[in-house]
C-alpha cells in the first residue's frame, strides 16, 4: 500500500517527516500542496482536515510530524 | 551510565551547553525531541548574531551539525523528557518513550511551546481552518480571508508568511497596538490587504465542518463583532516547558522557572535551567545561548570544587 505524504515549501515538519520515513527505508509518494489548490480542496473534502505535512499510511492520516503515531501506524502496516 | 551532566533541550541554548560541555570533556548527555527551537519554524531570522539572515531550518541543521561535531557528548534525539526525578546521588530523567538516565547534575534549556486561545470552537477547528504553524500551512490559505491573532513577533511573522497567499488578513491585537517589530509592522502596513484591529479580545470560532468566523470583543466600546474569515492563526505566546519538573525547582505563576542569573541555578541544588524555560525577562536565541554557557561554566567549576 502506497504511502503519501502532503508537504508544503519551508515547512520543517515536513522535513522531518520525509527523513524520518527515509531513515525507515519507506517508500513515499510526496505531493507539495502549495502547488495546486484542487488537492487541498479534495483533501479536505476526503480527510476533513489538512495541514502539512499531511501523511496517509492505509487508511489513516496524521496531521503534523507525529513521530510515535507513524511509529505505529507503519508497525500495524507492516 | 552515570552522567555528571544531563542537558535537556536542542535549541540555541541546550547546543550551546553541549558544544562547551564536551570541550570542558565532561561526562555530558543531551536529551532533545528536535533540534532549532522555537526558531524552527521561522522563514528568516535575522538577529541571529554572525549571520546576517537564515532560515529557521537551516539555523536548527547548524546548531545539529555543530554539535555533533563535538566528541564525547552523547546525543539522545527523538525523545521528549517527561519527568525528573531527585535520587541519592542525583537525578533520573525519564522519558516519554519509557528510557531513564542517571546524572549528577542538570541544565533545562527545554525553552517553551505556543499557547492556545482556549476558546470555544478552536479545539474542533484545529486543522480545519485553525492553525499554528503559518510557515507550514499560509500556503493552504490561497484566496481565503484570514486572521491572524498576536501582535508579537510571531503574529507579524505569521502576516507575513500569509501575504503571499491570503486575499485579506486581519491581524487582532489584545492591546492599543502591535508589540513586534516596528519595522516589519510599518511594511506590512502598507499592503491594502492587511488591516490591523487593536483592542480586540478573541470570543469564539465559528463554523460547522469548517472555520466560517470569527467573534470578538472590542474592549474599548464592549461591542461584540464577527470576521467571515476562513483561515485563523494563533500566535500568542508561549508557556515554559517546565512541568517536567514537579515541585522539584520553584517556578512563577507563568510557570517560568525561577533562576539566580549570576550562575542560573534554580532552588533546587543540581538543578541549572536556562533560556525561554526560565524567568529571564527577554526571551531570544542569543540570550539562551549566552545564559547556558554561563550555567555550564557554573556547573564546571561546581564538578571541580567537589573534586578539589
Amino acid at each position: 500500500m502506497p504511502i503519501i505524504i502532503y508537504t508544503s515549501f519551508d515547512c520543517p515538519y515536513s522535513v522531518m517527516a520525509k527523513s524520518y520515513l527515509d531513515k525507515k527505508g519507506v517508500a513515499y509518494q510526496e505531493y507539495n500542496l502549495s502547488r495546486n489548490s484542487l488537492i487541498k480542496e479534495n483533501l479536505f473534502n476526503h480527510f476533513g482536515e489538512i495541514g502539512t505535512p499531511l501523511i496517509i499510511i492505509g487508511d489513516e492520516a496524521f496531521v503534523g510530524f507525529d513521530r510515535e503515531g507513524l511509529e505505529n501506524a507503519l508497525i500495524r502496516l507492516s | 551510565m552515570f552522567y555528571e551532566l544531563i542537558i535537556i533541550g536542542g535549541g540555541p541554548g541546550g547546543v550551546a551547553a553541549g558544544v562547551y560541555a564536551a570541550r570542558k570533556k565532561m561526562k555530558v548527555a543531551l536529551i532533545t525531541d528536535t533540534f532549532g527551537g522555537q526558531s524552527l519554524v521561522s522563514a528568516d531570522v535575522r538577529n541571529w548574531i554572525g549571520t546576517k539572515s537564515i532560515s529557521g531550518f537551516e539555523l536548527a541543521q547548524n546548531l545539529e551539525a555543530h554539535l555533533r561535531d563535538q566528541g564525547g557528548i552523547d546525543i539522545i534525539d527523538s525523545e521528549r523528557v517527561s519527568k525528573i526525578e531527585k535520587t541519592e546521588n542525583g537525578f533520573t530523567v525519564k522519558t516519554e518513550s519509557g528510557k531513564s538516565f542517571e546524572t549528577k547534575y542538570i541544565l533545562t534549556t527545554a525553552g517553551s511551546r505556543r499557547k492556545r486561545l482556549n476558546v470555544p470552537g478552536e479545539d474542533k477547528h484545529e486543522g480545519k481552518g485553525v492553525a499554528y504553524c503559518s510557515i507550514c500551512d499560509a500556503p493552504l490559505f490561497g484566496d481565503m480571508i484570514t486572521a491572524v491573532i498576536g501582535g508579537g513577533n510571531a503574529g507579524l511573522e505569521a502576516v507575513v508568511d500569509l501575504q503571499p497567499y491570503a486575499k485579506k488578513i486581519y491581524l487582532l491585537v489584545r492591546g492599543d497596538e502591535a508589540k513586534g517589530d516596528a519595522v516589519t509592522l510599518d511594511k506590512i502596513k502598507k499592503d491594502p490587504k492587511f488591516e490591523l484591529i487593536n483592542n480586540a479580545q478573541t470570543l469564539e470560532i465559528l463554523g460547522e465542518e469548517k472555520v466560517t468566523g470569527l467573534k470578538y470583543k472590542d474592549l474599548k466600546t464592549g461591542e461584540e463583532k464577527i470576521l467571515p474569515v476562513e483561515g485563523i492563526f494563533v500566535e500568542i505566546g508561549i508557556l515554559p516547558n517546565s512541568e517536567m519538573f514537579g515541585d522539584l525547582v520553584e517556578r512563577d505563576k507563568m510557570g517560568d522557572v525561577i533562576v539566580e542569573h549570576k550562575t542560573q541555578k534554580t532552588s533546587c541544588p543540581g538543578i541549572w535551567a536556562a533560556g525561554d524555560v526560565t524567568d529571564v525577562l527577554y526571551k531570544q536565541n542569543n540570550i539562551s545561548a549566552g545564559d547556558a554557557i554561563k550555567a555550564v561554566l557554573n556547573i564546571y567549576d561546581e564538578i571541580n570544587k567537589a573534586k578539589n
